[in-house]
């Protein structure tokens, strides 16, 4: 076959022209500029008024002299006769009427025994609802709680505007690979966005408690459960650490930090003379040891103890695990706290008595007897890498143990004597540090307990978090026969356990409860957070009575 | 004005009582002429109070013609509501104190 070559070549491309003749160019309109004018225009400013005015008035006739026209004149003189008149009869029922009251008190409280609810008025968690994340492919990683975090604490900033709350995990077995974080919230804002919190500072590991400062809003403190100390200002923009216990140091928690206290301290008040530096950290570990810490110098602890008591039948001491701590308060009386709530706040918890409860259900009342020598002297020995002894602290143990671990215990802010404990055996008890029998014992459920705290504003109100998942709340003003709850909180209406609660310090009405779920906010009824005549008195009555239930009794058939 | 002085002694005398929320002079057409409370308060006071007051009056004086209404005493939840009247013709008056007596003083 041979290959015959296309003959094109009576065409040159490049001289190739077509002409198309345009379709358009001859509808086009010729166009001239002409100008044109109008006429000006023409304007007038016209005015135009009535003739005259009038006014004009009407007024009826005096319909017949009974009531003279003029109101104000009989107002005047009437009235101061009237009010002469009247005046004592009425200072006489008042009188009587406020008698009358503090007679009838106790049995019209017991008439309206009927609690109004509270209201949960937010619902905080950073993660997405299980339900909810399953079908929502879009959410991303952090908002899925992948590592079943539950919170593990909630603590309320010394404004009461924000929240704070610890997650991390209790069914921990070892070694902790478990991130854990820290997620505020400041409830003062307009809108509150529930699922994200304003900060979030992840961890390491677990995050097993969370304490704000008393007096700085901004600054907080946290544990992990491998025993770090870390400090946060979350004021700082950026990375908001300001100091972090040292994990190598031979003198630190080597379990999960279960309780962390701002305590106020006279010397470093003296010595820095700000706010924020008069407070020291004492906190308490599972592994039974209570350091105390400069808040500014995190790196060593100033001091520390480890709770040692002998146990029943043997002589040797053993080291109890601590699981939950209280330091006794000064009673900020009506006197000195109202008038002068600063240094009610400051020196109210100056006290070195402090009770720790155990996870063998011992309950031990220790004394922080840390001083200017002996933490000087520690802190060299800390320094120059020596094995250091730690005391113990305890001073009474005698008190009558739980059946289970105490992980629940608080000091009554009214009275400094009396403190309430809260147990797995699901039993709340009142105690007197002077005696070693409770006062009160409670069992409002038959499932573990695990905070107890007292009301800052009404002596005689406190609330227990159950692993039922409710709330129990309880006012010693208004019980007759049996102490029970007044109101339970259902948390989540899925029995899940509560494991974290807080009365807010400023707002009496907010209460803060915790659980896997999230973070509730409630608001309390005014039944609960209004002050009853003689509660105080009441409550220091308490404290020395034989028989508290009959005590109670005997108030309210009084 | 001494009148106006002596009503206003008065006023403070009743309110240095324990737990005197406030007190209201009302004429007889309802209208406050006097009062501690705020605005609203007043007016709902006195259009309630004195509407209660008549109708109290007018029981007590239908069962006995010749007896007459003198004080009155509202002991509700919260408060007690005192009401304390005068019906002569000339000047008619109710004299409203409302005290809560659990109130520490």
């Amino acid at each position: 076959m041979q290959e015959v070559p296309p003959d094109f070549e009576d065409v040159h491309i490049a001289e190739a022209r077509v002409d198309v003749p345009s379709t358009w160019r001859d509808q086009i309109v010729n166009t001239n500029a002409v100008a044109t004018e109008t006429h000006p225009l023409k304007c007038a400013e016209v005015e135009t008024q009535t003739g005259s005015k009038d006014n004009q008035g009407t007024q009826t006739d005096d319909a017949g002299g009974g009531r003279p026209p003029s109101p104000s004149k009989v107002q005047a003189s009437g009235v101061a006769d009237f009010m002469a008149k009247v005046e004592g009869m009425v200072a006489g029922e008042l009188v009587k009427a406020t008698e009358e009251h503090e007679v009838l008190e106790p049995f019209t409280r017991a008439a309206d025994d009927e609690q109004e609810p509270a209201t949960c008025i937010h619902y905080l968690s950073p993660f997405q609802q299980d339900a909810a994340a399953n079908q929502d492919l879009n959410a991303t990683s952090t908002q899925l709680n992948k590592h079943k975090l539950v919170v593990t604490g909630v603590s309320w900033s010394s404004t009461g505007q924000t929240i704070a709350a610890s997650f991390g995990r209790y069914d921990v077995v070892g070694w902790c690979t478990y991130p854990g974080m820290l997620c505020t919230w400041n409830l003062g804002r307009e809108e509150v966005n529930a699922t994200r919190p304003d900060t979030r500072i992840d961890t390491d590991t677990c995050l097993m408690s969370c304490a704000f400062h008393p007096a700085h809003p901004a600054l907080i403190a946290g544990g992990t459960f491998n025993g770090e100390l870390y400090v946060w200002d979350l004021s700082l923009e950026g990375d908001s650490q300001r100091g972090r216990s040292d994990v190598l140091l031979d003198v630190r928690h080597m379990e999960p930090i279960i309780a962390i206290t701002w305590q106020y301290n006279m010397t470093d008040a003296a010595k820095y003379g700000t706010k924020d530096k008069s407070y020291r950290l004492v906190t308490l570990g599972a592994d039974g040891k209570v350091l105390t810490w400069l808040w500014h110098k995190l790196d060593a602890p100033v001091y520390g103890y480890q709770l040692m008591f002998p146990q029943p039948g043997v002589d040797r001491k053993f080291v109890w695990g601590g699981a939950c701590m209280g330091f006794q308060r000064e009673p900020r009386g009506t006197s000195t706290a109202a008038r002068d709530k600063e240094t009610g706040l400051h020196g109210g918890d100056a006290a070195g008595t402090f009770l720790v409860g155990t996870e063998g259900g011992k309950i031990f009342k220790c004394y922080n007897d840390a001083n200017d020598v002996n933490t000087k002297e520690f802190s060299r020995a800390v320094g120059a890498g020596e094995r250091v002894e730690l005391r113990t602290p305890v001073r009474e143990g005698g008190y009558q143990p739980h059946a289970g671990a105490v992980f629940g215990l608080d000091c009554s802010p009214f009275q400094r004597e009396l403190f309430l404990t809260g147990s797995t055996d699901g039993s709340v008890r009142m105690y007197s540090s002077l005696r070693m029998q409770p006062l009160l014992h409670l069992e409002p459920t038959s499932s573990y307990l695990f905070v107890v705290q007292w009301s800052p504003f009404r002596p005689l109100v406190f609330a227990a978090a159950a692993g039922d998942g409710c709330v129990y709340l309880f006012d010693l003003a208004r019980q007759q026969e049996v102490v029970r709850p007044v109101l339970t909180l259902d948390a989540n209406g899925m029995r899940k356990p509560v494991y974290s609660l807080a009365f807010n310090p400023r707002k009496p009405d907010m209460l803060a409860t915790g659980d896997p779920t999230g973070i509730q906010i409630w608001r309390l009824p005014s039944s609960l957070t209004s002050v009853r005549r003689g509660e105080e008195a009441l409550l220091r009555k308490l404290a020395v009575a034989d028989d508290v239930p009959e005590a109670l009794r005997g108030n309210f058939t009084r | 004005m001494v009148d106006i002085a002596a009503v206003d002694e008065t006023f403070k005398r009743l309110q240095s009582h324990k737990g005197v929320l406030g007190i209201i002079v009302i004429n007889a057409e309802g209208i406050a002429i006097r009062t501690t409370f705020d605005n609203d308060l007043t007016v709902q006071y006195a259009a309630l109070v004195s509407h209660f007051t008549v109708k109290a009056r007018s029981a007590v004086r239908k069962l006995d013609g010749d007896n007459d209404l003198k004080f009155l005493r509202i002991r509700s939840k919260k408060h007690e509501i005192m009401i304390a009247p005068e019906f002569e013709r000339s000047h008619e008056y109710y004299l409203v104190v409302v005290q809560d007596p659990s109130r520490e003083a």
